[in-house]
């Protein structure tokens, strides 16, 4: 009954959504602007001046250019002429001039532009050319000041179908995922091409430095990058400078953070009060222990581009400095990038070199487990001691064995880690006639990691050890090269016929190594981890040393595409890659990967022609097949590997055992997606409302996999290997529009609906995929498992079918009748599938306002109908005989329950939320009356994840939706456990 | 246009350049393959030595919890808020575990893993010519068929834990379903037959025991599986067990005899007691040398105090004890015949002892019990919980007893004791191998496990012969072990024809055999596993003999079946 009633609730709530995005996009064209003169000034709608737009009057050839400023006169007007400003890529204004002699105009960019330039691989497009599924960002779309770990806080909700997951730490990861799982192994996740360099790092780049990004979401448009594209492909594009005086622009952000949801556990009161364990007598509240209050970051970014039409330069610096709402979470970056144009001979060669380097300091000092371990440790317990060396309780009350501080955790160590990039790339382009163009691109990329980690000699493990400290190093660097040469040829045979074809090779190399060193027991504390050399345990034999080198890995490629147009209006795109890697036995090395698509700009047939409110329609379809290698090298010969165990020989010298280092699989071959994609783009009402549809159908086949080996014959417990099939079904929808054009205010909206749906259609001889076992304590084992035929997202465990008197678990059992959930009973064939992990629609909805000087936006983004096993609720919101601190709910919504936890639907939960990613508000202010110096100022306040509503009972509705097993909030896991904030940025940017 | 074609040349060389690195092996750096591994006779050890590790590892932990905490020896109550880990210890204790119990699980892996990897070492040992390294054909014979043993003895505990296990004679071989408990004893007993013969025999009496099965080591694995033949499959055949014991007592295995001492086996030069057929070699140094995994879960975290200074690998746990002999008033049990670990040795056995270190190598006692200070350096391991900043004191009960007097337990004997109850104090901890003190701490992990040692013959015998209706035969066997653990050699207790029974029996390998994980196997061949009743534990289901196939196990191959008791689509053997 009650599910009903959600089921309800939320249908309605969709609908009332869809209605009242409607009548928002049905108000578009009401509002229209007036005014009349002969002179003036031309700028877009955030004062910015804008040189070279035509003038001219209506009707007449006669007219002007606007200059460096904007500025124009135009001689000889009548107050019955009307002027007509227009410029590329933006709406073509007219205004009656009147009785006017200054007339300034704003003309504004529009949302929705044919000519806007898509980034496709290898080559570009004009949008109206686009044959496939391709969602492009520009970089001013995007808000500034989120902050976060990257620039995929920025880009969350900006692309429908693409699921991001991430935390509010400094040092967050990044997880991607595009149109669902497409594949089951790690690495489904989008390829990110960086200026055109395959496999980049989004880590390493400066939300300012970006120009646009480009997500080819169907495989379509994945296909010309064949092998890794199998997850979709993120294209970033740089910036580059334009021709004209030298810019220089400065922006600062202040940031400020706040926890926004915090659980409810006992205090130290209620704990005693419940009996639940011991009193140390002391009031602790761990949780908030381990958080900072009010954690203050900046961030400075200082860009200068400029240059004449033969020699550009756009070179950026930044720093940050971020501190995490987490004690021992912080971060300091370091960044700079220089992108060189350089056009020799009349236009015919085009070099181009780009290079950035990055460097990341972490302090990473608190664990996946510090928070699970604050919820569960006893209140009464205090911090501090006064009679340990450290001031902090290590050994001392309430603690010792298995349990630690996790604040002393954390204050006894030093954490030092670099992440650093460098990221280089140089491009020639050579025109050789007006069609035949050539292009050669090398990259390189060396990312390094370098960790220095020091233990404390009061830490507990030192304490526990009788060592004093531990100082460990740690470093780890992987490389990649590549080079790509292609042959462009682009020719309009006559009206009716354009051809743009590109063919060419691509080598693709990778290395990797890494080394590790931990020594202990050392002379001095204070020189931390630099004297290595000094801890006994070295001498002692018990010190230890690691390093590895990577099997080589190496791609290897042709590639070739063809687009044609018929009367620009029959679009016909045909690509094709055979690439070859390394990491196959030399039987299966090489695929096929190629792709078609069309499309038919129905606009321009006659039959169209009449139908005024449109001004683009463009039915799109297309298929095509994209590959997938993303697990490391060395699966397909059998290897010999140490193990971490010594054995005498019988001289009783002591060796290192070796034995197959895996299980190899000399059959490995190729994971195949092949996709199909059909939809629709559209504008109408002079470009104010556009959008666009798409409906895929994926087919994953041969999933590599690692799955559970058969053990003997293998000898290890798992294998990868191609195990089946998926299928992944879902649409897409965008509808934006320009509500409110005015020269003192506009609003334009845009709001992005889609829908994913995975199924597993065959998973091998085994028959089954069990998701990996719960955390201890306990051992409750395992809430999903696919199987032929099987939803992704369902979950896998006991119905609940209430308590007995005693506060015991029932179940039903695989009969359906009522039975005890003792171990007898808490076997795998009464467990049934359950529960959806998948939303039934996921919306985002964005807002762009301007009144005057004044902008403000506003993200909204809402999964709806959904369910997520809370392990929080399941660890932390039962009473046990564990005595470790609990929720409140223990003795609240389960206060009914006195049984160990089990795998039930009483910890499924629907999770359906609206969050507000964003709010920012600025304020721009022209500085050039006032001074030379300054030309333009702006001044933004943004605030992130403001508030979520949702109803949901466990802590983070947003959890990890990514993946074969998605839903669950998980207790040792920073992503679920890390606490929620909002975060506050005051910026300024200032443009000299 | 002519620098245009410079261009061109130089894009033209760079793709050259690159097509000519267009070679897609892969190149390896960290690892080797087994082709190119062997090139002298310690690549051989080290490929045959695989298993063994596996091995070594396999004696401890989930194994051993199998094998001991769910027996009347050894247990491990919760202790205030340490030890209760989701009730997992106490469905051991009441044998209520579910295929989903990792200790389960990792026993189950443990088992297969050590068949694959010795089957997958064997195999590439097999394929080499010994010869072109400069070894023998008989040393390839001899490390083969070690491999064989160490086989059969993995399939031995499989059959032990679980029943009937797939067979596989190679790491080619397609999946297989489960073979029979019959024919997997077959199995074992083959690959037993064929090794024995071929295996090298120990040369002189005491000589340094390796870690490397011989031929003494392999009849006795014989011996154990005859013994357990009618647990195992129904079938007796305690009298082809003892005709093994027998031949090897007298001598026909290669030289071995008792140790003089109860300790010799255990010692920090155990892998010279004459005792010692088979041994998990450890020494000091890093983790990957020794065999130290009881530390961390039979100790109390400060118990590195009471031991004289030393400090093993990270703090240990104040975990598995001795199931308690009495109740919180201080009575000892008298409703159960099993149980009662520590009360079941006499007064005056040397072992019955606090356990104290004195000094180049020797010491006394095997237990931790009574108050924790050390009597050389009057330094004390004291609580941190419960009875923080108290000096410790061990008991052999496990009761609340900070919350007592209270109007809860007014009187001792209103306490409970139970799996759930315990405190930083409760049970006796053994100390089976012998901590070193600070200054001798380069000793700490020098004692080796004895696998097997010749006690175990004499008292597999003794069984046999008083099966066989022979107890006086039986009586003596076992009082020649026993009187070395009497001062002076004299026994005040002595097994005789009279008072030797099964729970005698049971009682004798309790005492001799505690903690060294084969309690289980003992009481199931007794039938007294799932039938009889201890401390926390009531007569569970025959069943629960033999433990459930994981789960992941069943997934990774369709073909194998549950054990009846855990589900209904089970073998039905």
């Amino acid at each position: 009954m009650r599910q009903q009633n959600i089921k309800k609730t939320v249908s309605r709530g969709i609908y009332t959504l869809l209605a009242l995005v409607i009548v928002i996009f049905c108000a578009t064209g009401m509002v229209q602007a007036q005014g009349v003169s002969v002179s003036g000034a031309v700028s877009d709608e955030f004062g910015e001046s804008l040189p070279g737009v035509n003038i001219s009057i209506k009707g007449t050839d006669k007219g002007t250019v606007s200059d460096i400023d904007g500025k124009y006169t135009l001689n000889g007007v009548s107050p019955n002429d009307v002027l007509v400003f227009s410029f590329i890529g933006f709406q073509t204004w007219e205004e009656n001039v009147g009785n006017r002699t200054v007339l300034d105009v704003v003309l504004f960019e529009f949302s929705y532009s044919l000519d806007e330039t898509v980034v496709i691989g290898y080559g570009s497009l004009e949008k109206r050319m686009v044959t496939s599924s391709i969602t492009s960002v520009k970089a001013d779309d995007l808000v500034s000041g989120l902050g976060g770990a990257t620039l995929a806080t920025a880009l969350q909700g900006k692309i429908p179908g693409l699921m991001i997951s991430n935390t509010s730490s400094p040092n967050s990861s990044d997880g991607f995922q595009l149109r669902g799982v497409a594949s089951v192994k790690a690495g489904q996740g989008p390829l990110i091409v960086i200026d055109g360099i395959p496999g980049g790092d989004i880590r390493a780049l400066n939300q300012e430095d970006i120009e646009s990004i480009d997500v080819l979401k169907d495989a379509s448009a994945g296909a010309i990058y064949g092998t890794r594209a199998a997850g979709g492909v993120i294209l970033i594009t740089t910036k580059q400078a334009k021709a004209g005086d030298v810019e220089v622009k400065y922006s600062a952000e202040l940031s400020m953070e706040q926890i926004r949801k915090r659980p409810e556990l006992l205090s130290s009161s209620e704990y005693v009060m419940y009996g639940l364990g011991t009193d140390y007598g002391y009031d602790t509240d761990w949780y908030k222990a381990l958080t900072n209050d009010n954690p203050f970051s900046h961030r400075h970014v200082l860009s200068i581009s400029g240059g004449s039409k033969n020699a550009l330069v756009y070179a950026s610096l930044s720093a940050q400095d971020q501190k995490g709402i987490v004690i021992g979470d912080s971060r300091k970056d370091y960044s700079g990038r220089m992108n060189a144009k350089f056009t020799l001979h009349d236009g015919k060669v085009e070099i181009q070199a780009r290079a950035e380097y990055r460097q990341a300091q972490r302090d990473q000092r608190n664990g996946s487990d510090s928070f699970s371990k604050a919820m569960l440790m006893n209140p009464t317990i205090p911090i501090y001691y006064d009679g340990n060396e450290s001031g902090y309780n290590v050994n001392e009350i309430g603690i010792g064995g298995s349990t630690s501080n996790p604040v002393a955790d954390i204050k006894l160590k030093s954490y030092d880690g670099k992440d650093s990039w460098l990221l280089t790339d140089a491009s020639l382009k050579i025109r050789l006639t007006d069609d035949w163009t050539v292009n050669g691109t090398i990259g390189y990329q060396d990312s390094k990691w370098q960790l220095n980690r020091y233990t404390s000699a009061y830490h507990k493990s030192s304490v526990d050890n009788s060592r004093r400290g531990e100082g460990h190093h740690a470093f780890d660097k992987s490389t990649r090269f590549s080079a790509d040469a292609y042959l462009n040829f682009r020719k309009q045979l006559n009206d009716d016929h354009y051809i743009d074809a590109v063919a060419g090779y691509s080598f693709w190399e990778g290395n990797r190594e890494k080394f590790n060193m931990t020594n202990y027991n050392f002379t001095v504390e204070g020189v931390g981890p630099w004297n290595m050399g000094d801890g006994t345990w070295l001498t002692d034999g018990r010190a230890l040393m690691e390093s590895e080198k990577y099997p080589r890995e190496r791609l290897l490629s042709m590639f070739g595409r063809v687009n044609y147009t018929l009367k620009d209006r029959y679009l016909l795109s045909a690509s094709f890659r055979r690439e070859g890697s390394s990491k196959f036995g030399p039987n299966n090395r090489w695929g096929n990967f190629w792709a078609i698509s069309g499309a038919w700009r129905m606009l321009e047939e006659d039959f169209m022609k009449d139908i005024d409110i449109l001004n683009d329609l463009k039915l799109r379809i297309g298929y095509g097949v994209t590959g997938n290698n993303s697990f490391d090298p060395g699966y397909y010969t059998r290897m010999y590997a140490a193990d971490s165990q010594m054995y005498p020989t019988p001289t009783g010298q002591w060796v290192f055992a070796y034995g197959p280092a895996r299980n190899a699989n000399p059959d490995l071959k190729w994971e195949e997606k092949g996709e199909f994609n059909i939809g629709f783009d559209y504008a109408l009402l002079d470009n104010r409302i556009y959008g666009k549809f798409d409906l895929y159908r994926r087919k994953v086949n041969d999933l590599l996999y690692t799955t559970n080996a058969p053990v003997p014959p293998m000898t290890h417990a798992t294998i990868l290997k191609n195990i089946g099939s998926l299928k992944n079904n879902g649409w897409e929808f965008e509808i934006g529009g320009d509500v409110v054009r005015h020269k003192d205010w506009s609003y334009n909206t845009i709001a992005r609906f889609s829908q994913n749906k995975s199924k597993i259609v065959d998973i091998g001889e085994s028959g089954e995929i069990e998701m990996g076992a719960f955390p201890a304590p306990g051992n409750p084992g395992r809430a999903a498992r696919l199987t032929n035929g099987s939803t992704i997202g369902q979950f896998h465990v006991f119905k609940y079918a209430g308590l007995d008197e005693d506060g015991k678990w029932l179940i039903y059992d695989k009969n359906g009748e009522i039975v005890p959930g003792n171990s007898a009973n808490l076997v795998d064939e009464n467990k049934r599938f359950m529960g959806n992990a998948m939303p039934k629609l996921v919306v985002s909805w964005d807002h762009n306002i301007r009144y005057k000087k004044f902008d403000a936006s506003i993200s909204l983004r809402s999964y709806l109908d959904y369910d997520v096993y809370s392990q929080v609720d399941m660890y932390y919101g039962l009473r046990t005989q564990s005595q470790y601190n609990v929720l409140k709910q223990a003795f609240d919504r389960y206060a009914d329950i006195d049984d160990e936890k089990i795998l039930t639907n009483v910890f499924i939960h629907d999770a359906t939320f609206l969050k507000l990613d964003a709010l920012s508000v600025g304020y721009t202010l022209d500085l050039k009356k006032y001074t030379d110096y300054v030309s333009k100022a702006r001044v933004y306040l943004t605030a992130r994840d403001l508030f979520v509503l949702t109803k949901y009972k466990g802590l983070n509705p947003e959890v990890d939706l990514t993946g074969l097993f998605p839903g669950f909030e998980q207790v040792n896991d920073k992503s679920s456990m890390y606490p929620q904030t909002r975060r506050f940025t005051l910026g300024v940017q200032l443009t000299f | 246009m002519k620098r245009g074609y410079n261009y061109i040349k130089l894009i033209v060389l760079v793709g050259l350049l690159s097509f000519n690195a267009c070679d897609l092996d892969e190149v390896h750096y960290s690892s080797v393959t087994p082709g190119t591994f062997f090139t002298s006779p310690e690549n051989t050890y080290a490929v045959l030595a695989r298993p063994f590790t596996h091995w070594r590892w396999f004696i401890g932990n989930d194994r051993w919890y199998l094998q001991e905490l769910t027996t009347d020896a050894m247990t491990c109550p919760q202790r205030g808020d340490d030890w209760y880990n989701g009730g997992e210890y106490v469905r051991l204790q009441e044998h209520t575990w579910n295929p989903d119990d990792r200790f389960v699980e990792n026993t189950y892996n443990g088992v297969t893993g050590g068949i694959a990897r010795t089957l997958s070492a064997k195999e590439d040992l097999e394929a080499l010519h010994y010869t072109t390294i400069g070894m023998t054909d008989q040393d390839k014979a001899d490390q083969v068929q070690q491999l064989e043993t160490l086989l059969a003895w993995f399939y031995m505990r499989g059959l032990d834990f679980f029943g009937g296990m797939p067979i596989y004679d190679s790491t080619q071989d397609e999946l297989q379903p489960r073979a029979t408990r019959q024919a997997t004893f077959d199995h074992i007993e083959t690959l037993l037959l064929k090794a024995i013969p071929n295996l090298k025999v120990k040369a002189q009496l005491g000589a340094f025991e390796d870690g490397y099965i011989r031929r003494a080591a392999a009849a006795a694995i014989l011996a154990e599986l005859y013994f357990n033949s009618e647990a195992y499959t129904g079938i007796a055949r305690y009298n082809d067990a003892a005709e093994i014991c027998r031949d090897i007592i007298k001598g026909e295995y290669g030289p071995y005899e008792l140790d003089a001492t109860w300790w010799g086996p255990h010692s920090f030069d155990n892998d010279r007691s004459p005792e010692v057929l088979w041994t998990v070699p450890s020494t000091y140094g890093s983790t990957e040398t020794s065999w130290h995994w009881y530390w961390r879960y039979f100790y109390h975290n400060d118990a590195g105090k009471y031991f004289g200074g030393i400090a093993g690998y990270g703090a240990p746990y104040n975990g598995f004890m001795l199931t308690p002999s009495r109740k919180p008033t201080g009575e000892i049990y008298t409703e159960y015949k099993l149980g009662n670990s520590y009360e079941k040795f006499h007064d005056l056995d040397l072992r019955k002892k606090p356990y104290v270190y004195r000094g180049n190598k020797t010491y006394e006692g095997m237990f931790l019990v009574g108050e924790q200070t050390n009597p050389i350096t009057g330094e004390s391991s004291r609580g941190t919980k419960l009875y923080n900043g108290e000096i410790l004191n061990l008991v052999d009960m496990v009761a609340p007893f900070k919350q007592y007097p209270s109007t809860l337990y007014p009187t001792l004997a209103d306490l409970p004791s139970g799996m759930l109850v315990g405190e930083e104090n409760s049970g006796i901890r053994l100390v089976k191998t012998p901590q070193p003190n600070l200054a001798d701490q380069a000793l700490m992990y020098e004692p080796d496990f004895p696998m097997i040692r010749l006690t175990e013959i004499y008292y597999m015998l003794a069984e046999c012969e008083m099966r066989a209706g022979n107890k006086g035969v039986a009586a003596d066997l076992i009082n020649q072990v026993r009187k070395r653990n009497f001062a002076n050699g004299s026994d005040p207790a002595p097994v005789t024809a009279n008072n030797l029974d099964k729970y005698r029996m049971l009682d004798e390998w309790l005492i001799e055999f505690l903690g060294e994980g084969r309690r289980r196997t003992d009481m199931i061949r007794w039938e007294v596993f799932t039938n009889d009743k201890w401390w926390a534990h009531e007569p569970s289901d025959v069943t629960k003999n033999r433990f459930p196939i994981p789960y992941t196990a069943i997934s990774a191959n369709p073909l194998i079946k549950q054990n009846p008791g855990y589900g209904s689509d089970v073998m039905d053997d």
